[in-house]
């Protein structure tokens, strides 16, 4: 039996974007996850004795460029060698556009396919690899034409970067439908691009394997490589473990519960979380929702909460608190409307819709915003509608810190 | 809703306690004040109100007393005008219950709550000191800013201000524009510094390529130096090789000649030279040496021959030697001898006197005085055991004597003491038999408690004293005190509402007599003609004129006219008279209703006398009882019978006492019977009685005891007498026996020479007589010894000169003397020739020696002599020195000459000399030192450019290396990362907090504007009635976007809030919650306010506003005051009077 490795978007060195990694705790324990996870990825080619590793684009991210990237993915990539693993590589839209690949000197196992295209019988095998790489940053076109038909008798892997049919308000990457995929000939198809798992087909095997390692909120969840094994007859897959890190998302519902029931439940809530994570290291987000009759209390204390959730992550050994959410309502049965708080919030509740007042506060969040750094201004309001929209969460999110503090100032 | 009674069955401290809050009165405020001291529970009755309206927290920390699965408190409640009574109990879930104990929706009471939560009912509807401290402090810190001012009061957020501002400081920690401590500028400032890292200390990818080319530069460059370099060091050396041979060249060829003759020398030379100087001194010494000793020799032989010597004497000495001790015996005995003899002659004399003083007749020889040593012990034995024996038979007599007057003595006491004895009288049988021991203190307790009793009944029956009754008995009354004192107490109010009933009824009387007086005086003197006159006039001309009419004659016309004439005289004078007309009129119709009202107050004086008769009967009833005067005061009436009551009472005790005693004074009673005939005492009380009979008894005892005493002495001296007789017999025989022994003794050891009485006196003369003889026995012996020395000298010394044919002669010590003479003489002479045979026999042997060494110095001259060649002259020492040097020489040259030979070969790297010299052959040395410092300069030069080489080669090398998979570029930049993740959650927290504040300032302006008219009237009424009309109205001025509030006084002179004392500011903001209370109970939401001891700081007339300003918000609402001062009790009742009522807590045990 012959094994291969498939792994992509691997975006070597590419930061993590964890609130979290503020703790300096935590970045002892998981600096640089995706080294950790390129790590891993070898490891495991090496435990698993594979013939060769299969990298489908976006080894590198397009914003790091050190050259100790590039002598730490040699080093890697030299294991691999001295055990006898090729390395088969096609170069993504990230690689395209970054120095490193132009000028990395990759150990000799390595073969990085052009943008041509092309094909290598790995030695000793009836295995038959082929790829093509992007030749710059964009590819508008469909790729499958530079593909040579599969070698007759042989098992045929062919290696793409695409977006497939793409997804709406991306760019789309080198399109071409699963069916397009499926109805090329080959025995298994060894994805990159889109960061989520997902296997189209099984035969043949259209596999996407998602990025090894998540870097935010959004690539929640455990990450892996895939594993392909082709017998006699036949092609088995399956993943390989490679986060060392997840994020978390985690809502917890305290309706109807007094103080100390929230603690209990906190704490059950990481404990589970912690049993559950497949990561050495879970980064959860927290959210509170529910009906309850401590809602302004919880709101005015919720500095207090978010200590309470971290310790109670703490605790854990294995999870830390990545920011929490408070998204409460008051309880149904003692929502109050008789007094002057209340008016002010349905006061406040009007003024928030009026124009002048929502002209007023897009220049306030528009000054703000001039202090971020560019791309993070940029992630958080791409456009007008959502800058309105952020306007309007902060503000509700502001009168009810305000009312709350009213609420609990005579306590 | 309004509270009409709450119980905390079980709640804290209390247990069954219980508030009526009553029914509402229409037309009267609905007021309450609950006093109770501090810690009497005003809090917590508080707090278990709004339990009931809200159920029991989880932690509950009213469970102290009672634990919170036990608490419960029970009310109840009008709602939309019905009575609900509902009970709370701790229970989760349904905890709410009706009357019956089924339980009931929460909704139920929801509905009436007005949507108020716990805390909402807290902030809004209890207001304690500290509220109105902190929303006094509201009003200066908001500067009066209307808007916040009204928010604050109607929300009770008391502390608006701070509360905003506290918002406003967060969001300012977070951000502010170009300050440098915020929260995201520390970030920013994070995040620079850690961009500057990256761009300091990472290497790009495109750097790294270039590093590379660098390093092969570099080291090319530095390969080519060193081989450069290299090439000019050879030739360097080679120069330098070249220079140092050409002088020694030279030298080799000057050696070759300087060896020219001498080749047959020897290679090598094994004579030391400094041997040979050493063994030319060796041989001149020993020469010198031989002619020394042959001189010597002779010159001893010389001597030897002359010598004269005595060998039989040399024997003599050792036969001195052998009599030296006799001969200083012999000396020492000269001297001593006579002063010995002297001695013994003393002894002698002083023994014979020694003799004489124990008695012994003349002529005795003392020696046989002497006694041994064992004889002297038996004869001190003996004579103690004498003196002993008779010590201890006189002490004896002596004892005896004493117990004999003793005897006497003890026999007269005896009789003495069983003269007066009487016959006992039988007390003590009778004492033993009552137990008086226990008797006594019970009687005397029992007397005390009745005396005690008796005492108290008499003061009881005093206090009874009044207006000349005196009472021996408790008289007889048909009302308990409690009675009494009620029916008096009514009847004082009664008699209080009766004076003020007068007071009023003659006030309206004075204002009826008044009015009247007023009208007379109009209608009299001031003519104003009456409605009454005018009718009058007008029906007079009426008649007149029906008069007229019938008869139509003159005189009725003229009667007519006239009537005619007076009604119009009259109408024009009231109508001149209009305004007088309208006050009489009004005087007229105030005079009527207080008639009215005096026919009511007399009326009503009525009832009240009656109820005061009513109220009289019955403690008349109890005054005739007593057969006290009728007339007397009912409280005085009242505090007799309290006093009564405690008489009666004292009586009874003073039975019950006597009662429990009678037993003790029974037996009291039977022992004072018994005991009577034994005491001479004329009617004694039980006290004497008992003390003269336990004298008696304690004298009979003391009389038996005195006789038995006496008895015993006499018996045991008796018996101690006979015993001390016998004894004394006993040691008279002692003593004579032990007199009969010593005089045995002495007799038979002196041969009856001495008298023993006499030797008994003293052993001195005895002891001295012994001492005595010792030292004649020595001296004795001491001179015969020296004697016998002296003899034995002479004889061997007369021997000793017949052996040397010396002469005898008289005196042994000289012929001595001669003897050792002749003994030094002979050993002095053997001596000496001993001596000097030595010396000639060590002269010898030292010549022979000195001749040896001479001839083995020659032998070893020949021999090293034989390696020189024949030509060369060795036949001495200094010739074979001088061929010897110059053979060293001749080695030492042939040594340099091979040793420059073998250096320039090695310099050259050539073989031999001949190519050597061809080598240098046309070299000269200046034109190598020329190219010698020529190549110096070149080296120096290239050894520089090496060293900038290798740094260069060095630094490119350290550049790469540094290159690594090293994360560290990876974590700055996921440092970075996290950095403006950081940076980005501050930026929006802080926008949350700035628009939130934003739209709460933006709102509560808008809450002014809306609630300025209805609110700021109510806040106007109750402030002018807190300040008792010292600010008569509120007002604002506009002030930026905010309005100020600004008050008004009587005199219309504005003040800033903000300007206020501290007090107005406090009644400012009470009367802003009370306006807050209108304005939210004008909203349908109309609940018990309370209040807990909020006038702490308010002086009298500020509490008294306050009070009339609860009793208005109890015309609205309900109002409940909660206090500990008493004072404000009052005062709440002088304002208000019956429109509070007051609910007192009971300080808790």
């Amino acid at each position: 039996m012959i094994k291969l490795l498939h792994t992509a978007d691997i975006h070597l060195d590419s930061p993590l974007r964890a609130l979290a990694l503020r703790d300096e705790g935590l970045r002892a324990r998981v600096q640089i996850a995706t080294r950790i996870a390129l790590t891993r990825i070898v490891d495991a080619a090496l435990s698993e004795a594979v013939t060769a590793l299969l990298i489908a684009g976006d080894l590198f991210d397009g914003a790091e460029r050190s050259a100790k990237t590039a002598a730490f993915l040699t080093a890697q990539m030299d294991r691999l060698r001295t055990a006898g693993i090729a390395v088969f590589y096609i170069k993504g839209n990230h690689d395209a556009e970054n120095p490193i690949t132009g000028q990395v000197d990759l150990p000799g196992n390595v073969h990085v396919f052009d943008g041509r295209g092309g094909k290598v019988q790995i030695e000793g095998t009836q295995v038959w690899v082929h790829g093509v790489s992007f030749s710059g940053r964009h590819a508008p076109e469909s790729l499958l034409p530079k593909f040579a038909a599969p070698v007759p008798g042989a098992v045929n892997i062919a290696m793409l970067h695409t977006s497939l049919a793409g997804a709406q308000g991306h760019d789309t990457y080198a399109p071409c439908a699963v069916s397009d995929l499926a109805a090329m000939g080959f025995d298994y198809w060894a994805l990159g691009h889109i960061h989520k798992r997902q296997v189209h087909s099984a035969a043949p095997w259209i596999v996407m394997p998602g990025i090894p390692q998540g870097r935010d909120i959004g690539e929640a969840g455990p990450k892996s490589a895939t594993l392909i094994e082709i017998g006699e007859h036949r092609i088995d897959t399956r993943e390989v473990p490679t986060s060392s890190v997840e994020f978390v998302e985690h809502t917890l519902d305290i309706s109807g519960l007094d103080e100390d029931a929230i603690r209990t439940d906190l704490r059950a809530a990481m404990r589970d979380l912690a049993g559950a994570i497949a990561s050495d290291t879970g980064l959860v987000r927290l959210t509170l929702t529910g009906h309850s009759l401590r809602k302004w209390q919880i709101l005015r204390d919720q500095d207090m909460w978010t200590e309470t959730a971290q310790a109670a992550a703490l605790e854990t050994g294995t999870l830390w608190l990545e920011k929490t959410r408070f998204d409460l309502q008051d309880d149904a049965a003692s929502s109050s409307s008789g007094t002057a708080v209340d008016e002010l919030d349905g006061m406040i509740t009007a003024i928030r819709q009026e124009p002048a007042m929502q002209a007023e506060l897009a220049t306030r969040l528009e000054a703000i915003l001039a202090e971020l750094p560019a791309q993070r201004r940029a992630a958080l309001t791409p456009d007008e509608d959502s800058a309105k929209a952020l306007a309007q969460d902060l503000a509700e999110r502001g009168t009810a810190r305000v009312l709350a503090a009213m609420k609990g100032a005579a306590e | 809703m309004r509270l009409r009674q709450l119980d905390l069955d079980l709640f804290g401290q209390f247990t069954g306690k219980s508030y009526d809050f009553g029914t509402a009165s229409p037309g009267q405020p609905d007021f309450h004040v609950i006093y109770g001291p501090n810690e009497a529970g005003k809090t917590t009755t508080m707090d278990g109100y709004l339990r009931l309206l809200y159920g029991f927290p989880n932690r509950e920390p009213y469970d102290f007393q009672h634990q919170r699965k036990n608490l419960k408190i029970s009310g109840i409640l009008e709602m939309d005008g019905n009575a609900q009574p509902l009970t709370r109990l701790p229970t989760r879930g349904a905890n709410l219950l009706d009357a019956h104990g089924a339980p009931l929706p929460e909704a139920a009471l929801q509905a009436h709550l007005g949507g108020l939560g716990l805390d909402d009912y807290r902030q809004l509807l209890c207001l304690d000191d500290e509220t109105i401290e902190r929303g006094g402090e509201e009003i200066a810190s908001s500067k009066g800013d209307i808007g916040r001012l009204l928010f604050s009061a109607a929300a009770g957020v008391s502390d608006l201000t701070d509360v905003l501002d506290k918002l406003r400081a967060d969001a300012d920690a977070l951000y502010k524009k170009r300050a440098s401590s915020t929260e995201l500028a520390q970030l920013k400032h994070a995040l620079k510094e850690v961009e500057r890292r990256i761009r300091d200390e990472d290497v790009s990818a495109s750097a790294y390529q270039k590093l590379k080319q660098d390093l092969e530069a570099a080291q090319q460059a530095e390969q080519e130096i060193r081989r450069e370099s290299a090439g000019l060091r050879r030739r360097h050396a080679q120069a330098q090789a070249q220079a140092r041979a050409l002088p020694m060249l030279a030298e080799v060829t000057r050696l070759d000649s300087a060896l020219d003759g001498f080749a047959d020398y020897p290679q090598i030379l094994d004579i030391n030279p400094e041997a040979l100087v050493d063994m030319l001194a060796r041989q001149s010494s020993a020469k010198t040496e031989a002619a020394r000793l042959t001189d010597a020799l002779a010159d001893l032989e010389q001597r030897l021959d002359a010598l004269d010597l005595a060998p039989d004497a040399l024997e003599l000495a050792a036969d001195l030697q052998a009599l030296s001790q006799l001969h200083s015996r012999h000396v020492t005995a000269d001297l001593d001898l006579p002063r010995r003899r002297a001695a013994l002659g003393a002894l002698q004399n002083d023994m014979a006197r020694a003799a004489r003083d124990l008695g012994a007749p003349d002529g005795t020889d003392p020696m046989s005085m002497v006694v041994p040593q064992a004889q002297m012990g038996t004869l001190d034995q003996l004579l103690d055991r004498r003196r002993d024996a008779a010590r201890v038979f006189n002490t004896e007599q002596a004892e005896v004597a004493q117990l004999t007057t003793r005897l006497a003595e003890a026999k007269a006491t005896l009789a003495a003491t069983d003269g007066g004895t009487a016959a006992p009288s039988g007390v003590a049988d009778i004492l033993a038999r009552f137990s008086v021991d226990r008797l006594a203190p019970a009687y005397a307790a029992a007397q005390a408690a009745i005396q005690g009793d008796a005492a108290r009944q008499t003061e009881a029956l005093e206090a009874l004293h009044l207006r000349g009754l005196t009472f021996d008995s408790v008289p007889p009354c048909p009302l308990t005190a409690d009675e009494a004192e009620d029916l008096a107490s009514r009847h004082t109010q009664g008699a209080e509402k009766l004076d003020q009933a007068r007071a009023a009824l003659d006030a309206l009387r004075r204002e009826s007599d008044s009015l009247t007086a007023q009208i007379d005086l109009m209608t009299g003197a001031q003519g104003v003609l009456t409605d009454d006159a005018a009718q009058k006039a007008i029906a007079a001309r009426d008649a007149l004129w029906q008069a007229h009419r019938v008869s139509l004659s003159e005189n009725s016309a003229d009667a007519f006219a006239a009537a005619m004439a007076q009604v119009d005289s009259q109408s024009a004078t009231r109508l001149s008279q209009a305004a007088e007309l309208g006050k009489l009129r009004h005087l007229a119709e105030q005079e009527a209703r207080i008639g009215v009202e005096i026919t009511h107050a007399e009326a009503a004086l009525d009832v009240l006398q009656a109820s005061q008769d009513q109220l009289r009967r019955p403690l008349t009833a109890a005054a005739a009882a007593a057969d006290l005067p009728a007339e007397l005061a009912p409280h005085l009436l009242a505090g007799w019978v309290r006093r009564r009551d405690a008489a009666a009472q004292a009586a009874r005790r003073l039975d019950q006492t006597r009662a429990n005693h009678a037993p003790v004074l029974d037996k009291a009673a039977q022992l004072t019977r018994a005991l009577a005939p034994l005491v001479a005492l004329e009617a004694p009380d039980f006290e004497a009685l008992l003390a003269a009979a336990r004298n008696l008894h304690s004298a009979e005892q003391a009389q038996a005891e005195r006789s038995a005493k006496a008895r015993a002495a006499r018996d045991g001296i008796q018996a101690d007498l006979a015993a001390r007789n016998a004894r004394l017999a006993d040691l008279e025989a002692a003593v004579q026996q032990a007199q009969a022994q010593w005089a045995a003794q002495v007799a038979d050891l002196f041969d009856n020479a001495l008298d023993p009485d006499v030797l008994a006196r003293s052993f001195d003369p005895l002891r001295n007589l012994q001492a005595l003889s010792v030292q004649h026995r020595d001296i004795s012996r001491q001179i015969k010894g020296m004697e016998a020395d002296q003899t034995t000298f002479a004889a061997r010394i007369g021997l000793l000169a017949a052996t040397q044919g010396l002469a005898p002669a008289s005196d042994p010590l000289a012929l001595c003397s001669a003897l050792g003479d002749l003994a030094k003489a002979a050993e002095q002479a053997q001596a000496e020739h001993d001596q000097l045979t030595a010396a000639r026999d060590a002269a010898a042997s030292a010549l022979a020696e000195t001749k040896a060494t001479l001839a083995r110095i020659d032998a070893q001259v020949a021999q090293q002599a034989q390696i020189f060649p024949a030509h060369v002259a060795t036949g001495t020492l200094p010739d074979l020195r001088a061929a010897v040097a110059t053979a060293q020489d001749v080695i030492a040259k042939r040594a340099q000459r091979r040793n420059l030979a073998a250096q320039i070969c090695t310099d050259l790297s050539v073989d031999g000399l001949e190519a050597a010299r061809q080598a240098l052959d046309g070299t000269a040395s200046a034109d190598l030192t020329a190219e010698i410092a020529g190549l110096e300069a070149d080296l120096d030069n290239a050894e520089q450019r090496l060293g900038a080489a290798i740094e260069t080669r060095t630094t490119a090398a350290n550049a790469l290396a540094a290159v690594t998979g090293a994360s560290d570029i990876a974590e700055l930049t996921e440092r970075r990362a996290t950095l403006e993740a950081q940076i980005e959650d501050t930026a929006l927290r802080y926008l949350e907090l700035d628009l939130g504040h934003r739209l709460a300032e933006e709102a509560i302006r808008r809450y002014r504007d809306s609630h300025r008219g209805t609110m700021m009237d109510a806040t106007e009424k109750a402030f002018a009635e807190l300040t008792d009309g010292a600010y008569t109205r509120l007002m604002t001025r506009p002030d930026g976007k905010t309005e100020t509030l600004l008050a008004q006084d009587a005199a219309g002179t504005t003040k800033e809030a903000q300007d206020m004392s501290k007090g107005t500011r406090f009644q400012l903001y009470l009367a802003l919650r009370a306006a807050a209370y209108e304005q939210l109970a004008s909203q349908g939401t109309c609940l018990p306010f309370f209040c807990d001891d909020i006038f702490e700081t308010f002086d009298e007339d500020r509490t008294r506003a306050a009070c009339r300003l609860m009793a208005r918000i109890g015309r609205t609402g309900q109002a409940i005051y909660l206090t500990h001062h008493r004072h404000v009790v009052d005062i709440a009742q002088q304002e208000c009077g019956d429109g509070v009522t007051i609910h007192h807590i009971q300080s808790t045990p």
